[in-house]
């Protein structure tokens, strides 16, 4: 199934995200790994910040309780020492034994805003470092220090700053970067689905009204202009085409009236085979008139219609070549509802119907025109009892064409079921003819 | 009966005139259109066959001017386009009918005669289809030496039924042409009258048919 434009766009800018939040993970990764100072910095600072969350009270009765979450660190053998204490050395916690006080500033020292310091070159950290923290005013000094960092607190640090530089800015980026391309593309492609709609309701006889090109993104406007030009050239052909058959046909009637003519002087039965061949060769061409009559068709014969009315019009102009082929005809309305459709094409692909109805049932055969219930027309034809019911559905050759055509000019529905005696043809008509759409 | 022909090609004009010949009218056949005005405007004829497709003027222009001098003489167009629109021109430019091409001789005589039968200017006096005649002076209607006794709607039933023989007379046209004369029952009396005038010419080798035409009308048959 194709996927909308902007949905693909959409994932192929997570995917290039995705890939370019790898990229700069490896980056920022390799930056910290190994610069061993500015990891241990981050490290006191993170462990710094988190353990003033423990300093409370008002001045000047400040106290300090280790939060919960660090008890399980700071105890000894650990490896993770803490000690926080006023600026005059006054102790409020301290996780540290003699050992580790030799790593931390001495208490009539007064204490920086920051600092660390190495103990011990490479990974796992050895390092200490502290900083100073305001509480109502009050600065207290707190440090912390690791011999080798053994639960991994670097690894936090390492985190803390992916998410930190990394994941929520790409996060925010991508959000309206993908947001930005959505809308960019859904109203670029606007005019693209227009244009897509037109070209389902262009009538292939009528090419030059084109697509539509305004507003369109230059690049589809040019490939637009170039499908118009096609359009412009196949619709020359098919007039070329069109005028060419109809001026044959035209052409053909003078000299296929002279040749009946010619023909019906001569008292002989070869005379008459040729006449029957005449006749024919005279349908076809009636029919390649009638093709090349629907090219010049315009959406202004699409008039409120009677069906009743034309139903029974066409009947009584057919009947008479009807009843002179051996079979009978009749019309009946069944409340047939007004439609807006082109009455000389409908009457034109009717007439086809009965025609072809006569010609390929027995003699005797009843042949009945229809209008209603409803928007439809049907030609029924019902065979002798004693005679041959079967008849092929194939047949209507370029009539079935001209049929097909007018139909579809008219967003109209043609069904056809072979019965025990015969077939009836149905025609529906839409409530809003295709024609009229454009 | 006196016929003006006006068709360019020249086999097809000769064809026809010998056909028109030999159903007993006299024919005058021009190939330009502009001949074929000027004859019209010295000679009363009875019916026109007109080629639209002229080399010289359309034939649409020569019948529009035809109908603009108020000719009323009867007009058959003779198309090779065929289209119901060109068609509906031609009828609306003042043509009576048309005929497409390619036709034969039977279908022209009948469109002529047709014609001649339906034309208000018509002199004929009596109206003969089959071995019918139809005195148009009221006198009894006969086939050969059968003389029929119709009653008055009968009788204008059988009358509008053979001016357009071999076409479709729709039932509401008859019933229409029936309450004119004041029958308010109209709708059986057009059944009525239909099934009285099949009875009175049952028998007689009248050389056509009523047929009915089921929720349409009726139509005089000719035997081809």
């Amino acid at each position: 199934m194709n996927r909308p434009l902007w949905q693909l766009a959409a994932i192929r800018i997570v995917l290039f995200g995705l890939l370019a939040a790898l990229a700069q993970m490896a980056v920022v990764f390799s930056d910290y790994y190994f610069n061993d100072a500015e990891l241990g910095r981050l490290l006191v600072e993170q462990q710094v910040d988190a353990l003033g969350e423990g300093i409370s009270g008002a001045a000047p009765k400040i106290g300090y309780t280790l939060p919960d979450e660090m008890d399980d660190l700071f105890v000894p053998g650990s490896g993770y020492y803490a000690r926080v204490r006023t600026p005059d050395g006054a102790v409020m916690f301290s996780a540290c034994d003699m050992a580790c006080q030799e790593h931390f500033l001495p208490p009539t020292v007064q204490p920086p805003d920051f600092w660390v310091r190495t103990i011990a070159l490479g990974k796992p950290l050895h390092i200490a470092g502290g900083g100073t923290a305001t509480h109502d005013g009050q600065k207290l000094l707190i440090e912390f220090a690791t011999i080798g960092d053994p639960d991994g607190l670097v690894w936090g640090v390492l985190w803390r700053e992916v998410l930190d530089h990394l994941i929520v800015p790409m996060s925010i980026l991508l959000v309206f970067v993908i947001g930005g391309t959505i809308i960019s593309i859904r109203s670029a492609l606007r005019p693209v689905k227009a244009a897509a709609t037109a070209a389902d309701r262009l009538d292939p006889l009528h090419l030059d009204q084109g697509l539509p090109t305004t507003e369109m993104p230059e690049e589809i406007g040019h490939l637009t202009r170039a499908v118009n030009r096609a359009f412009l050239r196949t619709g020359e052909l098919i007039r070329s085409q069109r005028m060419l058959t109809s001026a044959i046909a035209h052409e053909v009637r003078t000299p296929l009236s002279i040749i009946k003519l010619e023909l019906s002087l001569l008292d002989h039965p070869t005379a008459r085979r040729a006449e029957t061949q005449v006749d024919e060769l005279s349908d076809f061409v009636a029919q390649l008139t009638a093709l090349a009559r629907l090219e010049a068709f315009d959406a202004d014969h699409f008039v409120p219609t009677d069906l009743a009315l034309l139903g029974e019009d066409l009947v009584g102009v057919v009947a008479p070549w009807v009843l002179e082929r051996g079979d009978d005809i009749a019309f009946e309305d069944h409340g047939a509802t007004p439609v807006t459709i082109a009455p000389n094409l409908i009457r034109d692909a009717c007439r086809n119907l009965i025609e072809n109805a006569v010609r390929h049932t027995p003699p005797g055969t009843a042949i009945t025109v229809q209008s209603g219930p409803g928007p439809t027309l049907r030609v029924i034809d019902e065979v002798p009892e004693n005679a041959n019911a079967a008849k092929s559905s194939e047949g209507l050759g370029i009539g079935l064409s001209i049929v097909e055509r007018v139909l579809d000019l008219h967003g109209a529905h043609l069904e056809r079921v072979q019965t025990a005696r015969g077939m009836v043809v149905t025609i529906t008509f839409s409530d809003h003819p295709r024609t009229l759409l454009k | 009966m006196r016929i003006l022909l006006i068709e360019d090609n020249d086999r097809l004009r000769d064809l026809t005139s010998a056909a028109l010949r030999t159903a007993g009218w006299q024919v005058d056949a021009f190939a330009l259109g502009a001949d074929g005005l000027e004859a019209l405007a010295l000679v009363p004829y009875d019916a026109v066959v007109l080629d639209l497709g002229l080399p010289d003027i359309d034939g649409l222009d020569i019948l529009r001017t035809l109908r603009g001098r108020s000719v009323q003489t009867p007009v058959l167009v003779l198309t090779a386009r065929g289209a119901v629109d060109e068609r509906i021109d031609g009828l609306d430019a003042g043509a009576d009918d048309y005929l497409t091409k390619p036709f034969n001789n039977g279908e022209l005589l009948a469109r002529i005669r047709a014609l001649l039968r339906r034309s208000p200017q018509s002199v004929m006096p009596e109206l003969v289809v089959g071995n019918v005649t139809l005195p148009l002076s009221g006198e009894t209607v006969r086939c050969g030496e059968i003389a029929f006794d119709l009653a008055p709607r009968e009788r204008g039933l059988l009358e509008m039924l053979m001016r357009q023989a071999d076409q479709v007379v729709s039932k509401r046209k008859i019933e229409h042409a029936f309450s004119q004369f004041g029958d308010e029952r109209s709708a059986n009396a057009v059944e009525l009258s239909v099934s009285r005038l099949r009875k009175k010419l049952e028998g007689a080798d009248t050389g056509f048919l009523i047929e009915t035409i089921r929720g349409v009308g009726y139509l005089l048959r000719t035997a081809k």
